[in-house]
């Protein structure tokens, strides 16, 4: 939700520039830009010497807040600082004072990222790490590994040396050096038992309705993603309860044996209750992943953190910013809400390496026994859905847009982590609401696979095919840095072309592909 | 400075259905970081989100 350029060690006296919209010391040396948008609000403090620039989503039913600065106390301003870090939404706070390193801390929700990067004199910030592309040095063999092997981390590690995620609640610090503070441990609870009488649809549905009321909506600037899976179905279909034929919704549309279930499950969705008439729908089959001419293709910078089905989600973005939509309401966190532990249901983890992704470079293989060094401490929020929400706000952002996640309420997370297990057993929590609403069994207890597989076999197999030609004839970053083994690249395509397409051990050469295309862009 | 002051904090309702304490504790990094997608979706079966195809 911001964009930053802070010198320290120069002017600090801060004035807002209603012109261009953004704070400025009276040097020029710093600059703040908050991201303009009707759902976010900033706002400027000093004591005559230390400022604080708030910039944070607005919550529903108070009139924006002013953005000059104000002049407080000293002993005001330290009181209005504590109170910053108690706003229930996302914010970003910028501390600046003569003589001292600047400050930049993140906000619980993650719903924008902020990366920073810095030169000799100066900290840059940006939610786009498009503009922080200059201080891309070289990469970073342990994130590029944890990528690789689809065993992410959250952390303030990047895979960009010389670039650096603020994460959740974390603080930077830059003068003479960058120093990325990381919070607290968030807490989190496990399974309790329910009594006789808990109305757990109830109080889902109340929790969703708190989620939805805490930030001021505009029903006719607000889109809805109805996917056809649950947590989106959920969600939408709540609010569309409430408010009757006002939201319109959007999708991308699978390919695959699943794609007919999706276009049925979610027209009796839209059927059980009133939405308005638009239907933004993408379909992923003909907005290929990596369509030629698509911006990651076309060498645009685009972070390999961004969404991996770029190109339809930006076109299906576009239409609903063509639509007049300012906000998009999404399902993510849904899964994780309601997920199920280990020790619940003993499952194997995500991104255990194997020997089937044979391009994995010795460089990497080496810088696994270390991915867990330096992580970010529990968050609020999963920290998977954290970095699924990275994936999309860069889109949006770019569009105009504001995301809103409300299953990444604090009170949705905590209701969910509190349910016993028959609740959240296949997502029974969502199941049973959409029951309640009339929905039958097609919905409810679909046996048919809906997902994007299909979507990423096509383009592993037939638009990528040429790009992964072209990457061992020219070369790659990754080669260079010993990341990713051509010959173990080589192999892993004669496995793709000889068929039969497997989704554990071919699907995950589209990171290879995105992270290539990231490294030639930013490199 | 009234803008400056959060909004009134929420009641939890869902504190009512439950007859035992929660206890809050640190989680594992696997456990922060484990994809949830595997353990239940809307077919019943592994299905891709976005952060994971």
């Amino acid at each position: 939700m911001i964009k930053l350029r802070l010198t320290p060690y120069a002017n600090t006296a801060w004035a807002w520039d209603t012109t261009t919209g953004l704070y400025r010391t009276a040097d020029g040396q710093s600059e703040i830009t908050p991201y303009g948008h009707p759902m976010l609000e900033h706002l400027g403090l000093t004591d005559g010497t230390r400022t604080l620039v708030v910039v944070r989503e607005r919550t529903a039913g108070r009139a924006v807040a002013r953005p000059e600065p104000r002049t407080l106390t000293a002993a005001d301003f330290d009181a209005a600082r504590t109170t910053a870090v108690t706003w229930p939404l996302d914010y970003v706070l910028v501390e600046t004072a003569p003589g001292v390193p600047v400050r930049v801390t993140a906000g619980p929700c993650g719903i924008a990222p902020l990366y920073v990067a810095h030169d000799a004199t100066t900290l840059f910030g940006s939610w786009d790490m498009a503009d922080l592309a200059q201080h891309a040095r070289t990469l970073s063999p342990r994130e590029v590994a944890r990528l690789l092997i689809y065993r992410p981390r959250y952390s303030q590690e990047t895979v960009f040396q010389g670039i650096h995620r603020v994460t959740e609640r974390a603080t930077a610090h830059f003068g003479g050096h960058l120093h990325v503070q990381y919070p607290e441990p968030a807490l989190h609870s496990g399974p309790r038992e329910l009594a006789d009488t808990a109305d757990v649809l109830g109080a889902f549905v109340a929790a969703m309705d708190d989620a939805l009321d805490a930030r001021p909506l505009d029903a006719e600037a607000t889109v809805f993603h109805l996917t056809g899976g649950f947590d989106s179905g959920t969600v939408a279909t709540r609010a569309a309860e409430r408010l009757p034929g006002q939201y319109a919704t959007s999708t991308l549309l699978i390919a695959g044996p699943g794609r007919e279930s999706q276009l049925r499950r979610r027209a009796q969705i839209r059927d059980a209750v009133s939405f308005a008439g638009t239907d933004l729908i993408v379909d992923a089959t003909e907005t290929g992943v990596l369509a030629p001419g698509c911006v990651r293709r076309s060498g645009g910078r685009i972070s390999p953190y961004e969404e991996p089905l770029h190109h339809p989600f930006t076109r299906m973005t576009q239409l609903i910013a063509q639509h007049g939509a300012r906000t998009v309401v999404t399902g993510l966190g849904g899964d994780e809400m309601v997920a199920l532990s280990q020790q619940e249901y003993p499952h194997k983890p995500m991104g255990e390496i194997s020997d089937g992704l044979t391009w994995i470079g010795a460089r990497a293989r080496a810088a696994l026994e270390f991915a867990d060094d330096a992580i970010a401490p529990p968050a609020r929020v999963n920290s998977m859905t954290l970095l699924s929400l990275e994936t999309t706000a860069p889109v949006l952002l770019r569009a105009g847009i504001w995301p809103v996640h409300p299953f990444t309420d604090p009170d949705m997370i905590q209701l969910g982590e509190w349910l016993p297990y028959d609740w959240r057993e296949l997502k029974q929590l969502q199941r049973r609401r959409l029951a309640a609403l009339g929905l039958g069994p097609d919905v409810t207890q679909s046996r048919t696979r809906e997902s994007f597989a299909e979507v990423v076999q096509h383009a592993l197999t037939t638009e990528a095919r040429p790009l992964f030609d072209a990457i061992l004839k020219d070369g790659s970053p990754l080669f260079e840095e010993g990341l990713i083994d051509p010959d173990g690249l080589r192999d892993g395509l004669r496995q793709l072309d000889s068929g039969p397409y497997r989704e554990d051990g071919d699907a995950q050469l589209l990171e290879v592909i995105d992270l290539h295309l990231a490294a030639a862009a930013f490199l | 400075m009234d803008d400056l002051m959060p909004p009134a904090k929420r009641s939890t309702p869902a504190e009512r259905l439950f007859t035992t304490k929660a206890n809050r504790r640190v989680q594992t990094p696997g456990e922060c970081h484990e994809y949830k997608k595997t353990s239940g979706s809307s077919d019943g079966a592994k299905t891709y989100d976005t952060t994971a195809t």
